[in-house]
C-alpha cells in the first residue's frame, strides 16, 4: 500500500484540527482547543483503484510559516494550507508562506483551503475568496463536512499521479 | 553517524526512554522507562505508531545523522501524552540502525498548553473586536459567541493554582468597557506572549541535559550570576548541618532551588527564608530519600494576596510541571492570616 504524508497548516484557529477530525472521526466540537506541537493520525482510502495510506499530520498554527519546525515537513506530499474565511489576518501573510512552503518542499502538492464557510453567506465567501492573494483551491466547513472528504480524496489523487 | 550505542537499563530516568531500531523498525533493544517494548516483539513498530511510517524512511533517507521531533503529541496507550522524539543514525555491525530517544514532557507541556489556548484565545477575539466595527448589527451577534468558549476557560472547578480562570475573570470584569477591555486584552497578550517565551527558554534549558537535577543548575546559572546578588542579603537560609556533603544536595543545589522560585517573586525586597532537609517522603513507599525544601516569604500588606498569587501562578505551574517531570512535587501556599507565601520542594534522590 502507499503511504503518503500530509500536512495541515496554517494560523491558529483557522479549524486545522477541525478538518483533521471530520475527516478521520467525522465529529466536530464547537470548542476551541489549541494544539500544540504536532497529532498524527491515519486514514486509508481509495483513489482511482489504489489504496492509498494517508499520515496526516495536525500541526500546531504559527502566524508564519518559517516559524514551524523544518522537521514537521520532512518527507511530506501534500500539505494543505488553512485560512479562516472570516478572519482577513489568517491571510494576510500567505503569498510568503506559499512561497516558502514551496521552496522548502518542492515536489509536494500545496493546496490552500478556506474553511469555516458556514460562518459566511455565499456572496461573502466569493468576496473573501476574490481577496485572498493566491488562488483558493476549495473552499470548506469542518462543521458540516462540507467538501472536506472531497479535499482530501482530490490532493490524494495528484500526490499519486 | 554514531559510531555505537548502549542502552543502560539500569538507569531508569523518569522521562526518558532509549529504543533501539533496526532498518525495518524491529526492536532490538530498550531501556523500556516509559513503555513495555516486548508488546511490540517481531512487530515493525511503525504498525502501531502511525508517525514511524514515514518518518523512518524519511530519517534513514536524510543527510542528517539526528533529527529532533518536539512536542509529539500521541494518542497510543502506552504513550498518552507530549513527547519530544530525537531520532539518531547509528552504525552496529556495519549496518544502520535507528537510536529513537523519547523524552516525556507531558506535565510541562500541559501546562504551556493552557498558556497557549489563553494567549490564542485573545488573539482571536482581539481579531474580531477590530472586524466588529466592520460588521452590522446582526453580523456582530454571529461573532461575540465565539470568546472563550474553551474547556479550560469556561471550567469552573479549576484547581486553585489555575491562572487561567484568573485571567478569564479579570478580562471578563473588564468586559463592560469597550476600550478599557481592550487594553486589559492587549497587556494580557503581551504578558503571555512573553510567558511562554519564557517557558520556551525554560524547557530548552532543561533539553540541554538530560541529568536529573542538573537541568535545574543549568536553569539558574545566570540568575545566580546576575539577580542573586542583589538581593540575597535579605533571604535568611537555614542549612541543616546533618545533610550529606553529596553532589546532589549541597547549599548550591539550595540556592538554585531558592532563585528558580525566586523567578516567580515579583516582590524582590521582602523577608524570605528556605530551609532544606533531607528524610523519608511520606508518601514514598520504595523507602528512597527525599530532600525537601521549604521557602517561606513575608509579604508586605499592602499586597493584594489575590492579585500576587494570579501573578506568581503561570511561572509556579511551569516549575511545578518540572518538578513533577524529575519526579518530585511542589506545593505552594498563601496564608492570608499571616500574609506569607510558601513553597514547598519534594526531589527523590534516588536519581542523582
Amino acid at each position: 500500500m502507499i503511504s503518503k504524508k500530509v500536512i495541515l497548516t496554517g494560523s491558529f484557529g483557522v479549524g486545522k484540527t477541525s478538518l483533521f477530525n471530520q475527516f478521520i472521526h467525522q465529529k466536530f466540537s464547537d470548542k476551541y482547543l489549541t494544539t500544540i506541537g504536532v497529532k498524527v493520525n491515519k486514514k486509508t482510502v481509495e483513489v482511482a483503484g489504489e489504496s492509498v495510506s494517508l499520515l496526516i499530520w495536525d500541526i500546531a498554527g504559527e502566524v508564519t510559516q518559517d516559524k514551524v519546525p523544518t522537521s514537521y515537513f520532512l518527507g511530506a506530499s501534500g500539505i494543505l494550507y488553512v485560512v479562516d474565511l472570516s478572519r482577513p489576518l489568517t491571510f494576510k501573510n500567505i503569498v510568503a508562506d506559499i512561497e516558502y512552503l514551496k521552496e522548502l518542499l518542492p515536489g509536494a502538492e500545496i493546496k490552500v483551503v478556506g474553511n469555516k464557510k458556514d460562518l459566511l453567506s455565499s456572496t461573502e465567501i466569493d468576496q473573501v475568496v476574490q481577496s485572498i492573494e493566491v488562488p483558493v483551491d476549495s473552499t470548506t466547513s469542518a462543521k458540516t463536512g462540507e467538501n472536506v472528504e472531497g479535499l482530501f480524496l482530490s490532493l490524494t489523487k495528484e500526490m499519486i499521479q | 553517524m554514531i559510531g555505537s550505542v548502549q542502552i543502560d537499563k539500569n538507569s531508569k530516568s523518569p522521562y526518558r526512554q532509549a529504543i533501539l531500531l533496526d532498518k525495518g523498525g524491529l526492536i532490538k533493544d530498550s531501556c523500556d522507562s516509559l513503555f513495555d517494548s516486548s508488546l511490540f516483539t517481531d512487530k515493525s513498530i511503525g504498525n502501531y505508531f502511525y508517525f514511524l511510517a514515514t518518518e523512518f524512511p524519511a530519517v534513514l533517507a536524510s543527510e542528517a545523522d539526528r533529527i529532533t521531533y518536539n512536542q509529539m503529541q500521541t494518542t497510543q496507550e502506552c504513550l498518552p501524552g507530549f513527547y519530544d522524539f530525537v531520532f539518531s543514525k547509528v552504525m552496529i555491525d556495519d549496518k544502520v540502525h535507528i537510536l529513537w530517544e523519547i523524552f516525556d514532557y507531558t506535565n510541562v507541556y500541559r501546562e504551556y498548553v493552557k498558556v497557549q489556548q489563553i494567549k490564542n484565545e485573545i488573539d482571536i477575539h482581539e481579531q474580531f473586536l477590530s472586524r466588529q466595527k466592520e460588521l452590522s448589527d446582526d453580523e456582530k451577534k454571529v461573532h461575540s459567541k465565539n470568546f472563550f468558549q474553551s474547556e479550560y476557560v469556561n471550567k469552573q472547578k479549576l484547581e486553585k493554582e489555575n491562572l487561567v480562570y484568573q485571567l478569564s475573570n479579570n478580562i471578563k470584569r473588564s468586559g463592560n468597557n469597550e476600550s478599557k477591555g481592550r487594553e486589559n486584552l492587549i497587556k494580557l497578550k503581551d504578558h503571555l506572549e512573553s510567558m511562554i517565551i519564557e517557558i520556551n527558554h525554560f524547557l530548552d534549558q532543561v533539553k540541554e541535559d538530560k541529568q536529573t537535577l542538573t537541568p535545574i543548575r543549568n536553569l539558574v546559572n545566570d540568575f545566580l550570576l546576575t539577580i542573586y546578588p542583589t538581593f540575597s542579603d535579605k533571604l535568611k537560609v537555614i542549612y541543616n548541618d546533618t545533610l550529606p556533603n553529596s553532589v546532589c544536595v549541597n547549599k548550591k543545589v539550595l540556592k538554585q532551588l531558592i532563585s528558580l522560585i525566586c523567578r516567580v517573586d515579583l516582590n524582590q525586597n521582602v523577608n524570605k527564608s528556605a530551609s532544606l532537609s533531607i528524610g523519608q517522603h511520606n508518601d514514598d513507599h520504595d523507602n528512597n530519600p527525599v530532600m525537601s525544601l521549604n521557602y517561606i516569604e513575608q509579604l508586605p500588606p499592602d499586597v493584594d494576596l489575590n492579585d500576587d498569587s494570579s501573578k506568581r501562578i503561570i511561572k509556579l505551574t511551569i516549575l511545578k510541571s518540572l518538578v513533577t517531570t524529575l519526579g518530585g512535587t511542589l506545593l505552594s501556599k498563601y496564608s492570608s492570616d499571616n500574609h506569607l507565601f510558601g513553597v514547598i520542594i519534594n526531589l527523590p534522590l534516588k536519581n542523582c
